[in-house]
């Protein structure tokens, strides 16, 4: 994420973001061990997190308009959508048709 | 880009979206260590802390940010979130007005590639207002309902999204 720069990965076809992994880092037991030894959590493999750090996307077709786009975004555990391979965030919904 | 979408949203200002949804205001101090901000984030859930400084807003913490100093400090990470003051690695923050169009606090996103701002009543903090709120608005007043000229296809990424 750091490294690229980014705020969501997506791990097979869960969605990782950066509030989810805080949430887990600043709980029980990852709180602890992130204070006690920094540089071993972070080499835990993502298999170690809690299924809940995990959120689901919604899938959605490429033709669907932007409402409905925007509704199965909203109600998406992980807040973002997948779209033939591609993965739509609220920046991609709401921003990029204006930008582009 | 879509310009039906462009028309109708100069109709609208930003305080119709904070009527659809507005939220409280979670702040710590800018003298606050940067680890004030994680129980904020992480217990009431929001995506911002905003940092302030002698009655103005400084800036704002996100998770990314605690991220960012976990991942760079990996001897000390601990430490450096507790002494590393949170004016010294905040973000710059993005300003609305209640009255300021829509439109125009889009385009201030697309030119600082910030998600959410703090939004202004003269000089008042009232609301953070960030894209999930807009998309809601979006979808709720109708205002992304039958455009012809956009679909979700043209809009995704590849599966690792830039900030």
């Amino acid at each position: 994420m750091i490294e690229k720069r980014v705020r969501r990965l997506l791990v097979k076809d869960k969605v990782l973001s950066d509030r989810s992994l805080i949430k887990a880092l600043m709980a029980y037991p990852w709180l602890s061990k992130l204070r006690d030894s920094t540089e071993e959590t972070l080499n835990s493999p993502l298999t170690a997190l809690p299924v809940t750090v995990f959120h689901k996307p919604s899938r959605a077709l490429p033709n669907e308009g932007l409402s409905k786009g925007l509704s199965l975004l909203l109600d998406a555990e992980a807040k973002c959508l997948l779209i033939d391979g591609q993965i739509a965030t609220p920046w991609d919904l709401v921003v990029k048709p204006i930008k582009q | 880009m879509s310009t039906s979408l462009i028309k109708r949203l100069q109709n609208f200002k930003v305080k119709d979206v904070l009527e659809i949804s507005s939220s409280v205001i979670y702040q710590i101090k800018s003298s606050d260590p940067v680890i004030a901000a994680a129980p904020f984030l992480t217990v009431f859930d929001v995506d911002v802390v905003f940092v302030t400084k002698e009655d103005s807003v400084h800036g704002f913490i996100g998770g990314y940010i605690i991220l960012e100093i976990i991942e760079q400090s990996r001897k000390n990470a601990w430490s450096t979130l507790y002494k590393t003051p949170s004016e010294n690695v905040d973000w710059k923050l993005l300003t609305t007005r209640l009255d300021e169009e829509l439109d125009t606090l889009l385009r201030k996103m697309i030119a600082t590639g910030y998600g959410h701002a703090l939004v202004l009543d003269k000089d008042k903090p009232v609301s953070p207002i960030g894209l999930l709120d807009i998309a809601k608005f979006f979808l709720y007043s109708g205002v992304s309902d039958n455009l012809e000229d956009i679909t979700i296809g043209q809009l995704g990424s590849s599966p690792q999204v830039q900030l």
